[in-house]
């Protein structure tokens, strides 16, 4: 089975945006949802989630925020922007052109 | 203690070695807001001990010393700092100052221009070295960090030594046939510069300074008392003296110590 490592490779700032389409969020928050939605297979640390939140603060694609957490710490919200949302779009249609093309290499039976 | 009071001193031990900037601070507190958020949610499910919810969170930071890397690699930042900027033109206002004083010196006294030339200049750049090592080393110790320490140290002396030989030399009137011992103390300084580094601010054992600040003291004040009366045979005994009352002490502390130990293991 792949580790999370792997499958996460290249797409960890397309799952980011795409999370934050739906909502501002923090960080734990995100990492959760992840590793959530990764059956178990996946296992992101909050390091990479900083590394690229930086990355994409400093290309314009999400801003932030300071909102109220708990037991007397401080959030810090992220948002998506103009230019995320764009950047989301484009990355969507091609893993939805790739996913098909590997889909039909893969899983073949479509002689 | 509570989670968040551990978060905190974790974060503290983390961060120790990155220089304050906004960018540090926002992660810092972005690391602490996202660790208490995972501890209050496992703290919910309610199977797991403050130890364990301690454990997990951490470990859920993952390796994150790049980015820690990172924020201590600024030297435009360095720049940029008021603190710099500051001690920048400190140091412009101490060498306008030398200046001015030399110039205004030199047209009102006769004679002046050469003996102010030995005398103005170099105690400016003492000043301005003291100033800045000064700086360095208060940041050595508040981080923790010890690569210059003793070479800052020893300089101190170096420039102690000579301060000696030409304040004995030129003003106390002794000759330089014996002045010249003020260096022989340089290797035993430079000896007690490393014992200090690693002893005190390293290891936190001050009590082993002992030994070495004992050796480090008799055989200087040995060759003093011996260039100044001739008495190199008698005079010897200081330095075992010295040694003697060095191991002593040790070893009295020692026995404090290994005294204290026994009685919390009891």
């Amino acid at each position: 089975m792949a580790h999370g490592g792997d499958i996460l490779r290249g797409h960890t700032e397309t799952i980011i945006l795409r999370i934050l389409s739906e909502g501002d969020s923090y960080g734990y928050e995100i990492s959760k949802n992840i590793i959530e939605g990764g059956e178990g297979v996946i296992d992101v640390k909050d390091a990479t989630i900083y590394t690229a939140f930086k990355r994409m603060e400093e290309d314009g694609l999400l801003t932030t925020y300071w909102g109220d957490g708990v037991g007397g710490a401080r959030r810090r919200y992220y948002k998506i922007t103009p230019k995320g949302r764009e950047l989301y779009a484009e990355k969507l249609a091609e893993w939805k052109k790739a996913s098909r093309i590997l889909d039909k290499l893969i899983v073949g039976g479509n002689k | 203690m509570s989670f968040l009071e551990r978060f905190k001193a974790y974060l503290d031990k983390q961060f120790r070695l990155v220089p304050h900037s906004k960018e540090a601070a926002e992660l810092r507190e972005a690391m602490l807001g996202d660790l208490m958020s995972r501890a209050m949610d496992l703290k919910e499910t309610g199977h797991l001990t403050d130890d364990e919810i301690y454990d997990k969170c951490i470990e859920s930071l993952g390796d994150y010393t790049n980015m820690l890397n990172e924020l201590r690699l600024k030297p435009l930042d360095t720049v940029k700092s008021p603190g710099f900027q500051r001690s920048v033109l400190l140091a412009l206002t101490v060498v306008l100052f030398a200046v001015v004083l030399y110039l205004i010196l030199g047209v009102l006294l006769d004679g002046f221009w050469g003996v102010g030339a030995y005398t103005i200049f170099p105690t400016m750049a003492l000043v301005l070295y003291v100033a800045f090592t000064a700086r360095v080393l208060d940041k050595n110790i508040r981080f923790k960090k010890h690569y210059t320490t003793d070479v800052i140290i020893f300089s101190y002396g170096v420039i102690a030594a000579l301060a000696l030989f030409f304040a004995l030399w030129l003003l106390g009137g002794i000759s330089p046939g014996r002045t010249w011992v003020s260096f022989t103390y340089l290797p035993f300084w430079a000896l007690f510069s490393v014992a200090l580094t690693t002893f005190l601010f390293r290891k936190k054992k001050p009590w082993a300074l002992i030994v070495p600040g004992f050796v480090a003291l008799g055989v200087p004040v040995y060759l003093t008392a011996a260039v100044h009366t001739g008495l190199w045979h008698p005079l010897w005994i200081i330095v075992v003296v010295s040694v003697l009352i060095a191991l002593v002490a040790a070893i009295l502390m020692l026995n404090a110590k290994i005294g204290k130990k026994k009685g919390s293991e009891r």
